[in-house]
């Protein structure tokens, strides 16, 4: 039977060990330097050299090789036996299936027995945060005083399950996810040795979709050489992983981009035509959509394992979709799965959302609407304003705005002291307005006492109300401590402001008596229709 | 010869212990055999019983008590036994040291107070109390001991890599002592560690990210913001890990405005809240800044992705994507 390729290609030194420098540069200097800790944990992702480093650590403590520079050698009898798991010094448990008190105690009673062969004893315990309290508690007697021809090596995905005491006894390294990069390179590598040849873009895809985990993509890759064939294409990669190929996923988006829910839907037909299932599909739709809006507001950067191909394009649309159209775009097709699991036909539920993505953002051209709750069918995690999601460059100051404010700001305060809103109209008059930036009025108070008074939210949304009156346009109210403000601290999107109501249709909604009622426990005029 | 080391600083405490224990370790294979340690209920006759021999092959026996003071304060059967112990301690032979090790300070008021008071005063007792100094001066002792350390092991902290080792580890001592073992082991003799070879190697750097991350949404930074959450995603961390974080730094948020409005001075509000001293006036900088509706709203909207990804109705990490740019650009 054919050894896999994970196994085959496995790390055997510490220089094979891929993306994880910080662990084996460290480790090797121990090893050079003697300084050999008795306990070990190593965290992080899964397939990141966790188990392989540890491996390798126990062989080259034990190694024969007179130059501890060149441990571990795999040729002296210790490293061989360690290779082919004959090494009765060498203890690995899965705590996945050991969890108990009574395997810990087990292992502890052969603690302190010398070592057969070796010059250390080595444990290895995989899954260590599968273990219960008890078995730590067992664990932590010898972990505080373990005997010197020891060493525990603690292998978690979970770091944050292991007790604290047990944490601080260990030296910990975290291992990282790999870059995309560095598996292509691997698995390139792999092919060289291997005799067989694969297209940049399928290693690309391959690592892409291994999402920084080396033993899923050679998995994926041997996977994929075993179909034969000449050369892996990009093509099969999608295949294998079940995967609409991203050509097809971003035919369908540029059609979003023309705002043409005729083309979308022609573009469903054929891929139901092909087979494909929808609800992958709009769930790959839902991560492409979320790349392009990472790209689009974060920069190429925040997506550094993307395929060249793919980022060029994702880079392109990215420019033509606004964040707020991407984000709302997003919810919607996200809702698309629980219609499906509550009984909706999956054709119809995803026609559905794509034609209301288009018709809002369409709509939202068209009126240019106040700030409004973008929570699509209850999918959203939070109810996002459709505009909150703009560029992240803050507008510039509002000069004219805040000059006007200036001039008025008398008849802010006198209008708390007509409406009898003493405290309110005293804390105010210890402030005066600094910036109007978008839709953000700054004001400075001079002491914390009036701050606190004003930031209460009962009376924040009053003296937000007033400024919006004077200054017909709704605006929000930042405040400061005149000792710690520093212009620009906070700045607005500037796109969030709703189309402003007529100062007297203001002056008419206030007046209600359940509007005011509402503005009391905490409500906001957000639009006047 | 009686030492009680007591205490809460269990690092110290320790060290102490295996200090005198190496006293008693007398020819190689034979030390260990005049150590002896004592766990759960004890009573004198056994300790006499390991203590009046003399040693085995050595000048001198160790007796480890582990906790056993703290359980002789009340009154019951345990009083009994405190006197036995009070009548036995003076005749301790002087080839064997009785170690009391406890986790909790040892009382003024502790009944058996009187009899070690004595012996300190006759030379033949050692009192040694491991605590950590108050909250106002411990950043400054944490930042002493820390350097002192990392000078002890052969390798000099530059400043910023000092202060951001102690403000993201804290006043944890065994925590610290084994991340400067790590530096060193990957600088060398005589490295000196910079603030990014901590940020590379000590793994407990996560709030210290999240406080970044919550400084660059309230600062509008959406690019910066999403580079920090990606990197802390790519460091294997789960986005409800995140999000608990994030959930942890807002109430704190809210519990120092919460003290600031009452007019609770900053100094008191680290001991209200259990946060560290030090962090509170950054934290509260902060906290003023943000409003009272800003931080409930980022509340409900925290708890209800944490929902939503429980009941598998979002994607955990597109969620927090979406969330952190929400809050971002809302601030």
């Amino acid at each position: 039977m054919a050894q896999a390729l994970y196994r085959k290609y496995r790390s055997q030194t510490f220089e094979e060990v891929i993306g994880q420098e910080h662990v084996t540069t460290t480790l090797r200097n121990a090893l050079r330097e003697g300084r050999i800790a008795h306990a070990y944990l190593f965290s992080g992702p899964r397939g990141t050299g966790k188990t392989s480093t540890a491996r390798i650590l126990a062989k080259a403590v034990n190694c024969l090789h007179p130059d501890p520079a060149q441990r571990p050698d795999n040729s002296c009898p210790i490293c061989v036996a360690v290779n082919e798991g004959r090494l009765v010094d060498l203890v690995e448990m899965d705590a996945a299936s050991h969890t108990s008190v009574d395997h810990i105690r087990e292992l502890i009673e052969r603690v302190s027995v010398a070592p057969a062969e070796a010059r250390y004893k080595v444990y290895v315990i995989d899954e260590a945060h599968m273990l219960s309290n008890a078995a730590f508690n067992a664990l932590l007697k010898t972990l505080e005083e373990p005997p010197p021809h020891v060493i525990f090596i603690l292998a978690t995905t979970e770091p944050h399950k292991i007790p604290e005491t047990v944490l601080s006894r260990c030296q910990r390294f975290d291992f990282r996810r790999i870059a995309a990069h560095r598996i292509v390179e691997h698995l390139a590598h792999i092919l060289a040795q291997e005799g067989r040849d694969a297209e940049r873009a399928a290693l690309e895809h391959i690592a892409f979709a291994a999402e920084g985990c080396m033993r899923d993509a050679v998995s994926l890759l041997d996977q994929l050489l075993s179909f034969g064939g000449e050369r892996i294409t990009l093509e099969q990669v999608e295949s294998v992983l079940g995967m609409v190929p991203a050509a097809t996923l971003a035919r369908f988006v540029d059609a979003m981009m023309a705002r043409d829910p005729g083309q979308m839907i022609a573009q469903v037909q054929e891929l139901i035509t092909q087979g494909t299932d929808l609800r992958q599909f709009s769930q790959q739709l839902v991560r492409y959509l979320r790349d392009v809006l990472l790209v689009r507001v974060g920069g190429r950067e925040v997506l550094p394992d993307l395929p060249a191909e793919r980022a060029a394009v994702l880079e392109r649309q990215a420019q033509g979709l606004s964040p707020a159209f991407l984000v709302q775009a997003i919810k919607r097709l996200n809702a698309v799965a629980s219609e499906v699991r509550s009984g909706v036909d999956v054709q119809l539920a995803l026609e559905l959302a794509l034609v209301e993505v288009v018709s809002a953002s369409r709509t939202a051209e068209e009126q240019q609407p106040a700030v409004a709750s973008a929570s699509s069918a209850g999918q959203a995690p939070a109810e996002t304003p459709a505009e909150a999601v703009t560029a992240p460059t803050p507008p510039a100051g509002d000069a004219e705005a805040l000059e006007r404010l200036r001039r008025q700001w008398k008849q802010v305060i006198q209008w708390f002291r007509e409406h009898r809103r003493f405290k309110i109209q005293a804390a105010l008059g210890s402030a005066r307005p600094v910036q109007v930036m978008g839709d953000q009025v700054e004001l400075v108070f001079k002491n914390q006492f009036s701050l606190d008074m004003v930031q209460r939210p009962e009376n924040l949304r009053q003296v937000e109300l007033v400024i919006s009156q004077v200054l017909g346009s709704t605006y929000k109210v930042a405040c400061f401590l005149e000792a710690d403000y520093q212009p620009g601290q906070t700045t607005s999107t500037g796109a969030t402001a709703a189309p402003p109501p007529s100062k007297s249709r203001m002056s008419e909604v206030l007046e209600d008596d359940l509007v005011q009622e509402a503005v009391k426990r905490g409500g906001r005029i957000i639009n006047i229709q | 010869m009686i030492t009680v080391l007591h205490g809460d600083e269990e690092f110290s405490r320790s060290e102490a212990l295996v200090a005198i224990r190496r006293e008693a370790m007398g020819e190689p294979g034979v030390g260990d055999l005049n150590v002896h340690v004592l766990e759960g209920p004890v009573d004198v006759p056994a300790l006499q019983a390991l203590a009046d021999p003399p040693p085995f092959l050595g000048d001198r026996r160790v007796i480890i008590l582990y906790d056993w003071l703290s359980q002789l304060k009340g009154g019951g059967e345990g009083v009994a036994v405190r006197d036995a112990l009070a009548a036995y301690l003076p005749r301790v032979p002087e080839t064997s040291h009785v170690v009391f090790v406890e986790s909790t300070l040892v009382p003024e008021n502790h009944p058996l107070m009187p009899v070690l008071s004595r012996l300190v005063q006759e030379g033949r007792a050692e009192l040694r109390a491991f605590t950590l100094p108050p909250p106002r001066e411990r950043r400054d002792f944490l930042l002493r001991w820390t350097r002192d350390r990392a000078r002890g092991l052969g390798i000099e902290l530059e400043p910023q890599a000092l202060t951001f080792l102690v403000d993201i580890l804290g006043p944890n001592l065994r925590l610290l002592y084994q991340e400067l073992v790590k530096l060193r082991t990957y600088a060398g003799e005589g490295g000196v560690i910079t603030r990014a070879d901590v940020e590379h190697l000590v793994p407990y750097t996560r709030e210290a990210r999240v406080f970044d991350l919550i400084v660059a949404m309230g600062q509008r930074n959406a690019r910066t913001a999403l580079q920090l959450l990606q990197g802390t995603l790519a460091g294997g961390q789960h986005p409800l890990q995140v999000l608990a974080l994030l959930a942890r730094q807002y109430r704190i948020y809210i519990g120092l405005k919460e003290l600031d409005a009452q007019g609770v001075p900053p100094e008191e509000m680290a001991g209200r809240l259990g946060i560290p001293p030090w962090t509170v006036r950054r934290d509260l900088r902060v906290a003023r800044r943000l409003s009272w509706m800003y931080l409930e709203r980022t509340m409900e909207q925290l708890h209800l992705l944490d929902e939503h990804i429980k009941q598998g109705r979002i994607d955990p990490v597109l969620g927090i994507q979406l969330l952190v740019l929400h809050l971002c650009l809302r601030s």
